[in-house]
């Protein structure tokens, strides 16, 4: 939002998550079942890591693991080198079901300063709100409540608000899945360009393998049951993205027959 | 349109009474009532009386938003807090209030602070029964939402789990003020001379059927008035509806 340097990140500032050995077992029709098994994975502060995977397979599951909404079972997971034990201060979720995770009794502009805490002066929050809100393209809607605004809007209030305490992680449940075509395509291009400006590290979960490849600088395929990393595929794939160059280049192609290969087939 | 039902009554009632068809001693024609209520009003005691019983149901109804929220909302944060009391409060809740009253009067004596004290007893189960389920009903997204931007605790109460269950809230002030007027009532006509109540008792212990009848329809009024009021205090839309209404994207 501001200067990237203001937020002492770089693309080269070393690990954001650390996850060795994570599995987690929800509450089941037998006692505790088994969701995630032997999940390893590091996520490198600035990068930006696509999840996929079948529907059920736990990618909704590890998000929250990430997020601190979920206490792993067994395994270790640290950001920024420390434990996560809560939600903790770097990091922010963007829920998929965008309709519920806004309050619909605030106006836009009080939904996207709820995380702002009494630390700010009246001033500072304002600003952080109005900065917010430029980035996604509401500067005009902030008097709006969420039920006048479409779900496209209603989902970049969610990522305004988000980005309004300024994390350096950010964390998305298939944050454009419920959005047509015309409207995610834009919205993924907002996400590359607020990335770029602040180099926030993101992890986001998607169904649609061609999101995964287009924002991702890594996608991680979730197969099996219980669910784990089945493959862990850089895409190589040069910035700033392009919605028509990137998706016709040759490596996209090929990442591209590599992950319908593992999720169509099942063999990597 | 809804007033052809009533209309149509009062307008069979005035002529079977006027014609002799309808000759029961207690019961006069409305066209006497509404006379009698035109002098009770001008000056006979009805609008002490009013003012009377109003206060005590307003003032009633105000404890008990406060009292049922307050507890209402605690119990709805706190499980333990729930387990613990729920059953003591279910078996009390079950306790007719004007079953009360005769212990009520026993201990505190006739006089407005105990019927204040029945009315409001009474109106705040409604407000925390409902405001402990809006508070226990607050999505678990809101919680998530809460817990990932990190708010403290006295900022989740105050900011997404009071306001959630504000319109719960409200709909238990709405029962708690009916209630509230009922018991009043009741607890005049027991205990004291005052309110509409007493007017009622005095009306019927003096023989005065279109006095009495005239206590009756104000009592009514009292009863729709505060519902269009209480109705009109709820902002439509209190909750507003969720974001995504005006369209797919
Ligand atoms: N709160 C929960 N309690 C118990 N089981 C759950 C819960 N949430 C999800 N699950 C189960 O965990 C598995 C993975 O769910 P999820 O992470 O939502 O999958 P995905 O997001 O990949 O579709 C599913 O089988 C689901 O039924
Ligand atoms: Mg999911």
């Amino acid at each position: 939002m501001t200067a990237p340097d203001d937020r002492a990140r770089s693309p080269a500032g070393g690990t954001a998550y650390h996850l060795r050995g994570v599995g987690v077992g929800l509450p089941g029709r037998a006692g505790l079942r088994c969701v995630l098994k032997d999940v390893d994975a590091d996520v490198a502060a600035g990068e930006i890591v696509g999840v996929v995977g079948r529907s059920g397979v736990g990618k909704t599951t590890l998000l929250r693991v990430l997020g601190g909404l979920l206490p792993a079972t067994v395994g270790t997971v640290r950001l920024f080198g420390r434990p996560v034990t809560g939600p903790p201060p770097e990091a922010v979720m963007v829920f998929q079901d965008y309709a519920a995770a806004l309050l619909p009794w605030r106006t836009v502009a009080r939904n996207v300063a709820l995380g702002l805490g009494g630390r700010l002066r009246a001033g500072e929050r304002r600003r952080r709100v109005t900065e917010a809100l430029e980035l996604v393209g509401l500067a005009d809607r902030g008097g709006d409540h969420p039920a006048q605004l479409s779900g496209g809007m209603a989902q970049r209030v969610q990522i305004a608000r988000a980005l309004a305490v300024q994390p350096r992680v950010l964390l998305m449940d298939e944050p454009f899945g419920a959005l047509d075509a015309l409207t995610r395509a834009a919205l993924q291009d907002v996400l590359l360009g607020i990335q770029e400006r602040t180099h926030t590290t993101i992890v986001f979960v998607t169904h649609d393998l061609d999101e995964a490849l287009y924002l991702a600088d890594r996608v991680v395929v979730l197969g099996g049951e219980p669910g784990t990393v089945a493959l862990d595929l850089p895409t190589e794939l040069p910035r700033p993205r392009h919605q028509l160059r990137t998706r016709e280049a040759e490596p996209y192609l090929r990442s591209r027959h590599r992950l319908g290969e593992l999720l169509v087939s099942g063999t990597p | 349109m809804s007033l052809v039902v009533p209309v149509a009554v009062l307008v069979t009632w005035q002529l079977l009474t006027s014609a002799g068809v309808l000759d029961l001693e207690f019961l006069p024609p409305p066209v006497e009532i509404g006379r009698a209520l035109a002098v009770e009003v001008m000056d006979g005691e009805l609008p002490v009386d009013l003012a009377h019983t109003v206060a005590v149901v307003l003032i009633a109804t105000a404890v008990a938003g406060v009292v049922g929220g307050g507890l209402g909302v605690a119990l709805g944060l706190v499980p333990a807090l729930r387990i613990h009391v729920a059953a003591s409060f279910d078996f009390l809740r079950t306790i007719p209030a004007i079953a009360l009253m005769p212990i009520a009067l026993l201990l505190l004596g006739p006089g407005p602070s105990t019927e204040l004290l029945l009315a409001a007893y009474a109106a705040t189960w409604p407000v925390l029964v409902t405001t402990a389920g809006g508070v226990a009903g607050v999505p678990d997204r809101l919680r998530d939402v809460a817990r990932t931007l990190r708010l403290s605790a006295a900022r989740t109460v105050g900011r997404i789990v009071v306001p959630a269950a504000a319109a719960s809230w409200l709909a238990g002030a709405r029962v708690a003020a009916i209630v509230a007027l009922h018991v009043t009532v009741v607890a005049e006509m027991v205990m004291s001379p005052a309110g509409l109540g007493g007017g009622l008792v005095e009306s019927l212990q003096g023989l005065n059927p279109p006095r009495m009848w005239a206590y009756v329809v104000v009592c009514g009024l009292v009863g729709i008035l505060l519902q269009g009021l209480l109705r009109r205090l709820v902002p439509l839309g209190l909750t507003g509806r969720p974001a995504g209404a005006a369209g797919p994207s």
